[in-house]
C-alpha cells in the first residue's frame, strides 16, 4: 500500500474537485470512494451494462456530470482512485480504515478532505414504512441509474427544486406524476429571489426548464402542502394530504386523499457527519444547512489539524457549491503540504470563493423557503414507528422523555432507537427535533448519538481476513 | 454553609453504587447517589452484562452464586425486563494445560455448590453447534446467565429512587470533607452534601476520589472494547467463553455481542483501536463460523479496573471512618453487582456481612 | 406483471431470469436486485420482527437497510445494493430470517 499524502474520502461533485485541483498542484493523492464509479449521488453514472443511447434524455445533471467525471478521469495516471472503497472508521494516527474488495485496508493520511456528501431527512409520518414510500433521493437513484419507474400514479411530496427535478426525471421518462406537493407557501418575497438570482444562470435555467416541464405535463403543484398519511395494506395506495400554515403546521379539514402506487418523499437532506464527529470535529446545528454540520474555517478546514469538509456533508448546498468546496480544500491541503505559496493559493482559490459568494445569495433564500418547520415533525403520532430499525414508536420515545432521557444517547439506551442496522441515521434527525420540542429545548442543546466505529455495518468476514487464531 | 444531608452519599451511579444504594434504602437508610455524568454511562453501561459464576477467583464463588439468587429476585420486582436470562456458559478449553486447569477449577466449584462440568469436545459441538476452532473441552455452566446492563441498571435505579434514594447526575465531586471524627461530606459542581458516611463506588475514578481524601487505591485502569452485529436470526443459546480469545454473547435481541480482552491504557483513552477490531472478527470467525454472513455495526470502549491479586476491593477505609470502598471488580463487577450492594449495605449498617469479605479489604495491599 | 422500466435513453444489457419466492422475475445484467423488484410491481420485500409490518426500498442507497432480504440463502443482504445474477434466488425475509434460507 502505498502511503499518499492527502487522502479524499468521496467522489462526488467536492471530492472530484477537491482531488483535481490537488493534483494541479502537485500533490500525491488518493481517493476512496464507495462507489464501481466516481460521481457520488447526483452525478452517479450508469452501470457500464446500459448503453447510453439518448444523453439528453438523462437530463442536465448527467451531462453536467460528464464533464467533471472526464476531467476527473482525465488525471487519473496522476492520482491513485480506489472505487468500491467503503471507509469504515477513522484510527490514531492519521488512519482512514476502509474494505476494498472484500479485504479490510488501511491508508495513512498527512492531510484529508471528508466529502461523504448528505442523505435524504427521514421525516416520519404515519404509514411512512409502507413499501412503495421511498425517498426522493432513492426515487431519483431508481429512475435515473436503474431506469426504472417506482410505480404508475407517483406521488412527490416534499419541498425545494429537487422535487422539480425529479417530477421532470419521470416525465421525461413516460412515467406518471399525479401531484407534487410542496410544503413551502408562494415564494413571497420574489425580489430577494430574484436578487439572489443574479448571476447564477445554470440554477435560473434549470429552475425554467423544469417549471416549463411540469406545465407542460399538467402536473397539479400544489404550494404550502404536505403529507399527512400513507394508506394501504401491503404497499400504499392512498396519500392523504393537507394545507398548512407559515410553520409548515397541518390546517385543519383540509385532508385530501390521493390514489397513488409510489410515493416520494423529499423534505431536504441531512449532512453525513458520521466521519468528521469520529474525527473530534467540533459541530454546530445549523437548520437552514441540513442540522449538525461541521465548524470550518475559510479554506474548509473543520476544528481539527489537516481534516477539511468539503460539499454537502458541511452543509447541504448543492452541487455547485460543493463543487467550489471541493476546490478550496483541495488548494488548502496542496498549500498545507508545501506545494502551494501562501500567495499562489490565495490567487487560485480566489475564483471559488467569489462564486461562492454570489451563489450564497440565491442559496440563503432558498433555504429560507425549504428549511423544515416545525410541523412537519408534528405529523406522527404515538403510533408512528419513528425507529423503523427497531421498530420504536413516537409514544415510547415520548415515554422515555417523560421518564428522564433528555439526549438520544438515553433515548437510545431505554428504548433502544438508534441501535439497528442505520446506525441512527434514519432515527436521529427526528429525533433530535422531536427531543427538543418535548423538552421545550433548542435542537442544538440536544446531545446526538454518540459517534462510533464502523461508521456504515461492515462484514465480518472482510474485517476477519485470512490466519489463524490469535 | 451546610448541603443536604444524608446517612449515606455514594460517589458513582453504576451497578455497584446503584445496588448499594437499594439495598441502604430498603433498610431505611437516607441515601444520596452523586454520578459525573449520567446512571450507567461508564463500565456498566459499557459491558456485555455477561453473569458468570464460574472462572472466577475461588474467594469469589459464594458472591457470585448469591448475586445470580439476587438478580432472578430484581428481574421478578422489576417493571421493565432488563433480559436476565439464565442461558448458560461454555468456556472453551484450547490446549491440555488449559483444560487441566479447567477441570480443577471445575472440581473446586462443584464442591462450592455450583453446577459444572467439563465435557469433551463432541459434547461441546453437541450442546453448541455453531461453535468451532480447536478448541479440546469445555466448561459447561448452566446456571451462568447475562442481563442487559443499561435496563439493569436503569431498573435499579428505578427501584433505588422508590425507596426513597436520589439520584444527582452531571454531578461531580471535588471534594471529600473529612475532620478528626471522620468523613463530613462531599463537595460537588451542584452543591455540597453532609453525611458521616461516604461510599467510593467510582469505577475507574475510584483512584481518583481515593486520592482525595489521600487514600490509595492500588486498582490499574484497563480498557475494554465491545463490538455487535446487526440482529441475526436466534442461533446461539450460552453464552461463549473462550479466556485468550474473547467472548460471544447472542442478545435477545439477536444482537451477538463479541468482547475483546481489557488492556492497559494510558489516561482515559476510550477510542477503539483497529487492532481491536481486526483481531476481534478474525477471533469470531474461527469460532463462530456463522458470524462471517454477519456485519459488525458498533463498536466501543468501557473501562475496567483491575488489582494486582484480581480479586475487588470492598470494605471500609483504614483511619478515615465513615468512608468505603467497592471499586475495582476486574471486569466481573456486573456480574456480582446485586450481592456487593447487599454486603456493603450491611456493613455500613450493621458492621458485619453474612458473605465473608475479609478478602476484599483495601489494606491487604499493604 | 408490470414491467416498470424506461425504454427510452438507455439499452439495456443481457436479460435473464431470478427466482422470487419461488416465482421467475425478468432482470438485466446492471440491475440491482431491488430495481428488478420493483419493475416487476413488487414493492414489499420483507416483513419486521416486532410488528411484523411489510417493509420495501426506502432510501434507495444502501443505506437505510430496508430493503434486507434472504439472497442466496443469506439473510440481511440489501436488495438495492445487490445486482441481479442468472438464476439468483431471492426471498421475502420473515424477521431477522434463518441463517441459511427464509423462515
Amino acid at each position: 500500500m502505498t502511503d499518499p499524502m492527502l487522502v479524499i474520502i468521496g467522489a462526488g461533485p467536492a471530492g472530484m474537485a477537491a482531488a483535481i485541483e490537488a493534483v494541479r498542484a502537485g500533490v500525491r493523492v488518493t481517493v476512496l470512494d464507495e462507489n464501481l464509479r466516481p460521481g457520488g449521488q447526483i452525478y452517479r453514472q450508469l452501470d457500464p451494462s446500459f448503453t447510453v443511447t439518448a444523453p439528453g434524455a438523462l437530463g442536465r445533471d448527467f451531462q453536467r456530470g460528464q464533464a467533471l467525471v472526464a476531467e476527473y478521469a482525465s488525471l487519473a495516471s496522476r492520482m491513485e482512485h480506489l472505487g468500491d472503497s467503503l471507509v469504515w472508521g477513522l484510527f490514531p494516527e492519521r488512519e482512514v480504515a476502509f474494505l476494498r474488495g472484500g479485504e479490510s485496508q488501511v491508508i495513512r493520511y498527512d492531510q484529508l478532505i471528508i466529502a461523504l456528501g448528505a442523505y435524504d431527512r427521514p421525516i416520519p409520518f404515519p404509514g411512512w414504512t409502507l413499501p412503495g414510500v421511498l425517498t426522493a433521493g432513492g426515487a431519483q437513484r431508481l429512475v435515473k441509474t436503474q431506469r426504472v419507474l417506482p410505480g404508475e400514479r407517483i406521488l412527490l411530496v416534499g419541498t425545494g427544486p429537487l422535487q422539480l427535478a425529479l417530477a421532470n426525471q419521470i416525465i421525461h421518462a413516460g412515467g406518471k406524476v399525479v401531484g407534487i406537493v410542496e410544503a413551502a407557501g408562494v415564494l413571497g418575497n420574489w425580489f430577494q429571489l430574484a436578487c439572489g438570482a443574479v448571476g447564477q444562470w445554470t440554477l435560473v435555467s434549470d429552475a425554467l426548464h423544469y417549471a416549463w416541464g411540469i406545465t407542460k405535463a399538467r402536473v397539479p403543484l400544489l404550494r404550502s402542502h404536505v403529507i399527512v398519511e400513507a394508506r394501504g395494506n401491503s404497499k400504499v395506495e392512498e396519500a392523504v394530504i393537507a394545507r398548512v400554515d407559515e410553520e409548515w403546521r397541518v390546517v385543519p379539514g383540509t385532508a385530501r386523499t390521493i390514489a397513488v402506487d409510489a410515493l416520494c418523499v423529499g423534505y431536504g437532506f441531512v449532512p453525513s457527519v458520521e466521519l468528521t464527529r469520529l474525527a473530534g470535529c467540533e459541530h454546530q446545528y445549523r437548520s437552514e444547512l441540513g442540522g449538525w454540520i461541521p465548524v470550518r474555517d475559510e479554506h474548509m478546514g473543520t476544528t481539527v489539524s489537516g481534516v477539511y469538509a468539503a460539499g454537502d456533508c458541511a452543509g447541504v448546498a448543492g452541487s455547485q457549491v460543493a463543487l467550489e468546496e471541493g476546490r478550496i480544500a483541495g488548494i488548502a491541503a496542496a498549500c498545507a503540504l508545501g506545494r502551494l505559496s501562501g500567495e499562489e493559493a490565495a490567487r487560485r482559490a480566489a475564483p471559488s470563493h467569489h462564486r461562492l459568494r454570489s451563489l450564497a445569495r440565491l442559496r440563503r433564500v432558498l433555504d429560507a423557503i425549504s428549511v423544515p418547520r416545525r410541523g412537519l415533525y408534528e405529523l406522527a403520532t404515538d403510533d408512528t414507528v419513528v425507529c423503523r430499525c427497531e421498530e420504536i414508536t413516537l409514544g415510547e420515545i415520548r415515554a422515555a422523555i417523560a421518564g428522564g432521557a433528555n439526549d438520544l444517547n438515553a433515548i437510545k439506551r431505554m428504548t433502544r432507537s438508534g441501535m439497528g442496522t442505520c446506525q441512527g441515521r434514519y432515527c436521529g434527525p427526528a429525533l433530535q427535533e422531536i427531543v427538543a420540542r418535548e423538552r421545550n429545548a433548542l435542537p442544538q442543546e440536544v446531545v446526538p448519538l454518540n459517534p462510533r466505529p464502523p461508521i456504515r455495518p461492515v462484514s465480518i468476514a472482510a474485517l476477519a481476513g485470512q490466519g489463524e487464531l490469535e | 454553609m451546610s448541603g443536604e444531608a444524608y446517612d449515606v452519599v455514594i460517589v458513582g451511579a453504576g451497578i455497584a453504587g446503584i445496588s448499594t444504594a437499594y439495598f441502604l434504602a430498603k433498610a431505611g437508610q437516607r441515601v444520596c447517589v452523586v454520578e459525573k455524568s449520567v446512571i450507567g454511562h461508564e463500565s456498566t453501561g459499557r459491558c456485555a452484562g455477561n453473569i458468570c459464576q464460574s472462572h472466577r477467583h475461588p474467594a469469589d464463588l459464594p458472591i457470585a452464586m448469591r448475586a445470580v439468587q439476587l438478580w432472578k429476585q430484581l428481574l421478578q420486582e422489576s417493571e421493565l425486563d432488563f433480559e436476565y436470562r439464565e442461558q448458560g456458559n461454555v468456556r472453551l478449553a484450547w490446549n491440555e494445560e488449559h483444560a487441566a486447569k479447567l477441570k480443577a477449577m471445575v472440581e473446586r466449584e462443584r464442591a462450592g455448590g455450583l453446577e459444572c462440568y467439563f465435557i469433551d469436545r463432541a459434547e461441546t459441538r453437541k450442546l453448541l453447534p455453531i461453535v468451532d476452532g480447536p478448541f479440546l473441552g469445555s466448561v459447561y455452566s448452566p446456571t451462568d446467565g447475562s442481563a442487559q446492563p443499561q435496563l439493569a441498571v436503569l431498573s435499579l435505579a428505578r427501584a433505588a429512587t422508590r425507596f426513597g434514594v436520589v439520584i444527582h447526575e452531571h454531578c461531580e465531586v471535588t471534594k471529600v470533607r473529612v475532620t478528626g471524627h471522620g468523613v463530613a461530606g462531599v463537595d460537588t459542581t451542584r452543591g455540597r452534601f453532609d453525611t458521616g458516611t461516604v461510599l467510593n463506588a467510582a469505577g475507574a475514578w475510584s483512584p481518583q476520589i481515593g486520592q482525595m481524601v489521600g487514600v490509595q487505591i492500588p486498582a490499574e485502569v484497563r480498557r475494554s472494547h465491545l463490538m455487535l452485529t446487526e440482529r441475526l436470526p436466534r442461533f446461539m443459546g450460552p453464552v461463549v467463553s473462550t479466556d485468550m480469545y474473547g467472548y460471544f454473547r447472542q442478545a435477545l435481541s439477536g444482537n451477538v455481542l463479541i468482547g475483546y480482552a481489557a488492556r492497559p491504557v494510558e489516561g482515559f483513552e476510550r477510542r477503539v483501536t483497529r487492532e481491536a477490531v481486526a483481531i476481534a472478527m478474525r477471533r469470531a470467525s474461527i469460532i463462530v463460523p456463522q458470524l462471517q454472513h454477519a456485519s459488525l455495526i458498533r463498536a466501543f470502549t468501557g473501562f475496567t479496573v483491575w488489582t494486582p491479586d484480581l480479586l475487588p476491593i470492598m470494605g471500609p477505609v483504614p483511619h478515615v471512618k465513615g468512608l468505603y470502598v467497592a471499586a475495582a471488580f476486574c471486569g466481573l463487577g456486573f456480574a456480582i453487582g446485586p450481592a456487593v450492594g447487599e454486603l456493603m449495605a450491611e456493613l455500613i449498617v450493621t458492621d458485619r456481612t453474612t458473605i465473608p469479605i475479609e478478602a476484599y479489604r483495601l489494606d491487604r495491599f499493604n | 406483471m408490470a414491467d416498470r422500466r424506461i425504454s427510452n435513453g438507455v439499452a439495456r444489457g443481457t436479460a435473464f431470469e431470478i427466482l422470487v419466492d419461488g416465482r421467475s422475475i425478468p432482470a438485466h445484467e446492471g440491475e440491482t436486485i431491488g430495481a428488478a423488484l420493483i419493475a416487476a410491481g413488487i414493492h414489499g420485500l420483507r416483513h419486521t420482527a416486532k410488528r411484523h409490518e411489510p417493509r420495501g426500498m426506502f432510501c434507495g442507497i444502501g443505506l437505510c437497510y430496508e430493503c434486507a432480504m434472504v439472497i442466496n440463502g443469506v439473510p440481511n443482504i440489501r436488495a438495492c445494493q445487490t445486482l441481479a445474477t442468472p438464476g439468483c434466488t431471492v426471498e421475502t425475509q420473515k424477521g431477522l430470517g434463518r441463517l441459511g434460507g427464509a423462515e
